[in-house]
């Protein structure tokens, strides 16, 4: 009876993989899977971002669910793909058996998946009150990055070395893309769980921010129409300049990180330079292709032996920490700019300094419309959060840079 | 504990050249607004 048994789930390999694998990793695989119905559940009920929660939902699922012993080697695996290959010869075997390898490496092992999303990002950026108000966007995303540089520390006493410290300090900065690339360049061995982790903080953020924002601005500051500021139209050549100018200084700043910078004005340039058919493609197809197959790769690379290495539950309480100092950071500055404006800005607008465009812009003009529905402050807090963007970006560079030299 | 505070130095000086470059780019802007003849 037992023999038949054993024979007939042999027919399934998905089912028998459990029974010849580690009983922790058999329950973290079927953790995984729930969790993936889970974050699916999030995203369709628009709770987490569906645009990266139900691809990664999915992916993480379906890759834990197919989970077999691979005929070639007698090793567990899945035909997804094995994102271990390193070498050409393997990458040649590996490009013909697993759907997904080519994918993962000619887009997530050089970054090329997160320069597509900003070149996308780039592409649906308004600069108008960013070029407008250059300094109270820029100083208002000064303090929203805290979280980047004391999360640093913090990770280094936890265990982590200076390179994975940087990767998971850079979940401060609130930007999906940005924290795959800097982890790929500083702890490749990491940039799975670190930007599973920061994406989902990420979608959590439109939910959370609010009670930070209420608990930090009393309810009269919140308020503020900001109806002395005007949205004046800034001219597509300005912004164009800009674009150029900025661009150009930063990768000569920092060579490391010039592909995130040139990714993000080139999709400026293409909005503003209005040609229609670079846009339809930078928007429609670039950053909608390259957003479904960040979420859903991602998902497929989240394995049960991630999930149970001890690192990843201080992952999880890195990423937290970091993006509260970073919302902390971002609400005192707004509330100093409110201070200093004698009460003309909105200090709502600090946390649109945390980047993570657009939800932050969203978040800031949620708490204030709620107190003052004559206050509708998104334009305005769309500055400080494409300010965000540029200085995380700076954040960024200044660790891929600066790391391999102290440490 | 020295380990935190030599991280957390290196951090802050990290955050003061971020502070710094972002203080370039709104130079930037500011030049760009001087030559199109917009008030910064």
């Amino acid at each position: 009876m037992l023999s038949f048994l054993r024979e007939f789930i042999s027919i399934f390999p998905g089912i028998e993989s459990f029974l010849v694998m580690d009983p922790v990793m058999a329950f973290a695989r079927i953790a995984l899977i729930l969790l993936g119905f889970f974050l699916c559940y999030l995203g369709y009920k628009k709770i987490l971002d569906p645009l990266l929660m139900i691809p990664m939902g999915t992916g993480i699922a379906m890759v834990n669910a197919s989970i077999l012993v691979m005929p070639n080697t007698g090793e567990l695996g899945t035909m997804f793909l094995n994102s271990l290959v390193e070498t050409p010869a393997q990458h040649i075997d590996a490009f013909q058996i697993y759907f997904l390898q080519p994918v993962y490496a000619l887009t997530f092992s050089n970054g090329l998946i997160a320069c597509l999303v900003f070149i996308g990002i780039g592409s649906i950026t308004e600069l108008d009150f960013f070029i407008a108000y250059p300094k109270m966007s820029l100083l208002l995303a000064i303090p929203a990055e805290i979280g980047s540089i004391l999360t640093f520390p913090i990770a280094m006493c936890m265990g982590f070395d200076p390179k994975e410290s940087a990767s998971i300090a850079i979940i401060g900065g609130a930007d999906g893309p940005m924290v795959l690339f800097a982890a790929l360049q500083l702890a490749r061995h990491l940039f799975v769980p670190i930007t599973i982790v920061a994406y989902i903080y990420l979608s959590i953020i439109y939910a959370g921010y609010p009670f930070l924002i209420r608990f930090m601005i009393p309810k009269h500051m919140r308020g503020v129409a900001m109806e002395s500021f005007s949205v004046s139209k800034v001219s597509p050549g300005e912004k164009i300049a800009f674009s150029l100018l900025a661009g150009t200084v930063l990768c000569l700043l920092f060579p490391v990180a010039s592909p995130l910078f040139f990714s993000f004005f080139l999709g400026v340039i293409i909005k503003e330079s209005k040609i229609t058919r670079f846009l339809y493609v930078s928007d429609n197809v670039l950053l909608s292709g390259s957003t479904l197959f960040l979420g859903f790769t991602l998902g497929c690379l989240l394995s049960a032996d991630i999930v149970v290495d001890p690192k990843m539950f201080k992952l999880i309480l890195l990423g937290f920490i970091a993006l509260l100092l970073s919302g902390i950071g971002g609400v005192c500055g707004g509330i100093i700019a409110y201070k200093v404006s004698g009460g003309k800005i909105n200090p709502c607008l600090g946390v649109a300094g945390v980047s993570c465009i657009p939800t932050t812009a969203k978040v800031a003009h949620k708490c204030a419309h709620e107190v003052n529905p004559n206050a509708f402050i998104i334009p305005y807090a769309m500055g400080p959060s494409i300010a965000g963007v540029i200085v995380s970006a700076i954040v960024a560079a200044c660790y891929i840079t600066m790391i391999p030299k102290v440490y | 504990m020295s380990k935190f505070w030599l991280a957390l130095k290196f951090a802050m000086n990290l955050y003061l050249l971020t502070a710094f470059i972002t203080l370039l780019v709104l130079g930037l802007v500011n030049i760009i607004k001087k030559f199109t003849g917009q008030k910064a």
